[in-house]
């Protein structure tokens, strides 16, 4: 886990909309994001909270329905959104690499996994067919699975989703990519093997020296991985620090209640205590409340939450998007 | 056609095919009432004519009036095909629902039968059948009908199958509810759309089948008109004047392409889930 | 995948077996009598003729007999002679299978030809002309009756243009230029129509494999759009297209039947029909089965090719 290095990844004012038959629907508005080469940043949120958008966003899969604009979008000092559609297939799979959530639908069902690797090699590296097939078995033997040989003969529905989700990552770190976007890669799988899949992550990672920009809602994986984290609510960054400055003091009222919505093993078990939940529900992207998104569900709500609050940057490198620190 | 509409969307493409079946519906119905010329009548001067005033839509190869023919055609092909739909219904629905109760092995059973009927060319038995049996229009839609009803069987007994797997069904059995009760209160009332949908691809199958049928001359048979049977007999003076068989021809295409579009649109909107 | 093709022959088998089973039962339990047909009024005025021939064709047996008899001459390859004209069924049978053969062939590969890439289009450029275009002319093959597709072909290449003739029959092996351009029309026109069938089915497909998330991986690998669907999404989108294909197997059998009597093609259909008119049983029982036979191979060729191309479906059926 090493931060600092060059900026590998700037975005200001990322805006993605969707264009659907109720009117245009704006999933991502105004998110900034900062990496670095070799760092860690988890991207935390709710279903709903716009952080899957951000992720194939800064790919630009998005697709027909929906446009993506940003006031800038660089990666590795290039502009991202000003680049024509080849030299962006060429970023994709190579300098920039995706994971995705769900790998039994993410994989080709039809195609054998060992191919589908090599099909990044061939593409980024142009090696042959007969070097790409042997370069994805050691690949895949690299990602920790057992008899890659045979392995890569298989076919999704032959393995285990954690294999799976091993020969997702094998596929995104195919070409040494310096940018990862991992979607949620483990919330479909067992706790245990979380673990193995997380640690192998990691390891390719901080092997490559790439950024990773982890995306999730489960804190205990983000205490875990990250160096920084991001929060983001109804499409907005309402929260960003080190990781150690946000859970020891978490600034804006969502973090707070998604922290103090952890259970607590060790504490002392009273028949009284209750889970405690954030009251209330994510707002409808189609009918967002005036000023601050938060505040039908916020303890600390008073007068001026009714317009839009400012993004406080705090000491440390951290950034609130709240009232209350806007002294 | 669907180009032209596309701005209307999917919706505005069905009330389109929806108004030319209502046109077609009500010419064919009306028109003969209205029409002052008869269809059976022979106009020896005028073969094979071009449309005049006299024949808006000229004459066949025995003279005789082709809107006044296509109009009485057309009342023969909408009836046969919604006649034979309605016997195709009416013995497959309670087929296929009887069938979801046989227990696993009548069940299985009958479904591999019914597959077989399904899967089988059907025209090839309808030959053979009206061949022997001859054509007239009870036959027909008898023999039509019959061999759609699989179709509409195979429909229903999945239909019926999910229904009585569904929870509250399932609670209504464990509370002492008999098999006819569940029948009648909770499968027929949830089958509608699914019939109304099957109904209208087996009317479209149908109107297809008898014109086929009636342009090899086993189908309706002459002097009743029905648009099959006047492209088959018409056919053979194409090189004369091709007009006179375009008329049926165009009749037949924009009827059953109005249905499909129709029937499209009524899957999507009352069977969504279902995937065909 | 030999366990997978040895269980569908089996299959494909059995229901040939129930296809002559069905074959049997309505030549013999419609009205009419074969001998009457033969004999014409002398069978009323000579019964001593008359049974001796309904002993001769085995019609005094019991039914089931008959049937058992019946298949046991199949197995021979025997399938009798034509009441008509005395020629064995059969070689007729054999003449006229490779025509209608060549029907089905030209106007499939013609419909996948075209069907495929109309779907295709319609599938990817949706909101734009190009794509509704495509799917309008999907629409209009499918539900154009045959017929009236051929006879549009018929007055546009034979009356207009005249460069094909409008019908007619030449053996290959006479003068195979004359034969393909007897042939073009009466297989377009079944082309057309199954077209229309071929490309909704590989419209929908593929509309719906555009979503799915393998599509967008690829695309993350960094392929353009065209590779992501040729080489993701359509092998994918294509295997209900196969099934299509197997299911409405029976439209397109159906659809020769009326090219057949449209173009004067003297294939099985036209023999059917003939003999049907003329009460010609062992003829009707014999291209009645031909082309139930046709039907069963057609299906066992669609369920072979979907085994090849989705190894899903070879693992549940073995």
């Amino acid at each position: 886990m090493s931060a600092g290095g060059e900026v590998m990844l700037e975005l200001r004012g990322l805006v993605t909309t969707f264009h659907t038959i109720k009117g245009p629907l704006c999933a991502v508005d105004g998110v900034d994001l900062t990496l670095h080469r070799g760092e860690v940043v988890c991207l935390v949120g709710e279903s709903g909270s716009g952080k899957s958008v951000t992720g194939l966003s800064l790919m630009r899969l998005i697709g027909p329905g929906g446009s993506v604009t940003a006031a800038s979008m660089r990666f590795a000092g290039r502009g991202l959104l000003e680049l024509a559609e080849s030299e962006m297939n060429r970023l994709r799979g190579g300098e920039m690499a995706m994971i995705f959530q769900e790998p039994m639908t993410a994989l080709n069902p039809a195609r054998r996994v060992g191919e589908q690797v090599a099909e990044v090699l061939r593409q980024h590296r142009q090696l042959s067919c007969r070097a790409a097939a042997d370069r994805a078995v050691a690949l895949l033997d690299r990602v920790g699975i057992r008899e890659p040989a045979m392995r890569a003969r298989a076919y999704p529905h032959q393995l285990s989703g954690g294999m799976r989700q091993r020969v997702m990552i094998a596929i995104a770190c195919a070409a040494g990519p310096a940018l990862i976007i991992a979607d949620e890669p483990t919330t479909a799988l067992d706790v245990t093997v979380q673990a193995q899949v997380l640690d192998l992550l990691l390891a390719m990672q901080a092997e490559l020296g790439s950024a990773l920009l982890f995306i999730t809602h489960d804190l205990g994986v983000v205490a875990e991985i990250a160096d920084r984290v991001v929060v983001l609510y109804a499409g907005q960054v309402v929260e960003e620090a080190a990781v150690n400055d946000l859970f020891h003091a978490p600034a804006h009222p969502y973090t707070q209640g998604l922290l103090a919505s952890v259970p607590d093993v060790d504490a002392p078990r009273r028949p009284d205590r209750r889970l405690a939940a954030i009251p209330g529900v994510v707002p409808d992207p189609l009918e967002l409340p005036t000023g601050c998104r938060f505040r039908d569900r916020c303890g600390q709500a008073h007068g001026r939450c009714q317009t839009a609050p400012p993004q406080v940057s705090l000491a440390g490198g951290r950034r609130v998007r709240c009232w209350l620190h806007a002294d | 056609m669907r180009f032209a509409l596309a701005p209307l969307g999917p919706a505005g493409a069905a009330a389109a095919a929806g108004a030319v079946l209502a046109a077609v519906v009500v010419a064919s119905l009306a028109g003969p009432l209205l029409d002052q010329a008869d269809p059976l009548a022979i106009d020896a001067g005028n073969l094979l004519a071009d449309p005049t005033a006299l024949h808006p839509l000229g004459t066949d190869e025995l003279g005789r009036d082709l809107l006044a023919r296509v109009l009485y055609g057309g009342r023969v092909s909408l009836a046969v095909a919604a006649a034979a739909a309605v016997v195709a219904g009416t013995v497959g629905v309670p087929l296929g629902v009887m069938a979801a109760f046989l227990g696993p092995r009548g069940e299985t059973a009958l479904m591999r039968v019914i597959d077989v009927f399904v899967s089988l060319p059907e025209i090839f038995v309808a030959i053979v059948v009206l061949a022997f049996l001859g054509g007239s229009l009870a036959t027909l839609i008898g023999t039509i009908g019959l061999l759609y009803c699989p179709q509409f069987a195979r429909v229903a007994y999945g239909m019926a199958r999910s229904i009585r797997a569904r929870e509250h069904v399932l609670a209504a059995v464990s509370l002492g509810g008999g098999r006819w009760w569940i029948i009648r209160h909770e499968i027929l009332p949830n089958m509608h759309s699914v019939i109304v949908v099957q109904a209208s691809f087996t009317f479209s199958f149908a109107m297809l089948m008898e014109a086929g049928l009636s342009f090899l001359g086993l189908g309706v048979r002459p002097p009743t008109p029905s648009w099959g049977q006047m492209v088959g007999t018409l056919k053979d003076y194409l090189f004369i004047n091709a007009w006179p068989v375009l008329v049926p021809s165009c009749m037949l295409f924009a009827t059953v392409l109005a249905v499909n579009v129709l029937g499209d649109w009524l899957q999507d909107r009352l069977n969504p889930e279902l995937q065909r | 995948m030999c366990r997978f093709l040895l269980r569908r022959l089996a299959s494909a088998l059995l229901t040939l077996v129930l296809a002559s089973g069905v074959v049997f039962s309505l030549i013999h339990l419609l009205p009419g009598d074969p001998v009457v047909m033969i004999l014409g009024e002398q069978a009323g005025a000579d019964p001593v003729a008359a049974n001796r021939l309904r002993s001769e064709l085995g019609l005094d047996r019991p039914l089931p007999a008959q049937f058992v008899a019946w298949v046991g001459e199949l197995g021979r390859g025997e399938l009798g002679r034509s009441l008509r004209t005395g020629e064995p069924v059969a070689a007729e049978l054999g003449r006229r299978l490779p025509r209608s053969l060549e029907l089905i062939g030209g106007g499939l590969c013609f419909a996948v030809l075209f069907g495929v890439p109309l779907g295709v289009v319609a599938a990817c450029e949706r909101q734009r002309p190009s794509g509704i275009a495509a799917a309008a002319l999907a629409v209009a093959g499918f539900s154009a009756p045959v017929f009236v597709i051929g006879i549009l072909l018929v007055i546009a290449f034979s009356l207009w243009l005249k460069i094909l003739p409008s019908s007619g029959y030449v053996a290959l092996a006479e003068d195979p230029l004359t034969h393909l351009s007897c042939l073009v029309l009466p297989s377009a026109s079944v082309g057309l129509n199954f077209m229309g069938v071929v490309a909704r089915m590989t419209r929908a497909s593929l509309a719906d494999t555009l979503g799915k998330d393998y599509v967008r991986l690829a695309r993350a690998k960094g392929l353009s759009r065209r590779q992501a669907i040729l080489h993701h999404a359509l092998p994918n989108a294509l295997v209900p297209v196969i099934a299509i294909v197997g299911i409405r197997a029976g439209n397109l059998l159906g659809s020769m039947v009326i090219v057949e009597a449209l173009f004067d093609w003297p294939g099985l259909s036209s023999l059917l029909v003939s003999a049907c008119f003329a009460r010609d049983y062992p003829v009707m029982q014999g291209s009645l089965l031909a082309i139930f036979a046709i039907f069963v191979v057609i299906s066992l060729l669609i369920d072979v090719a979907q085994g090849l191309v989705d190894p899903r479906t070879r693992e549940n059926a073995a």
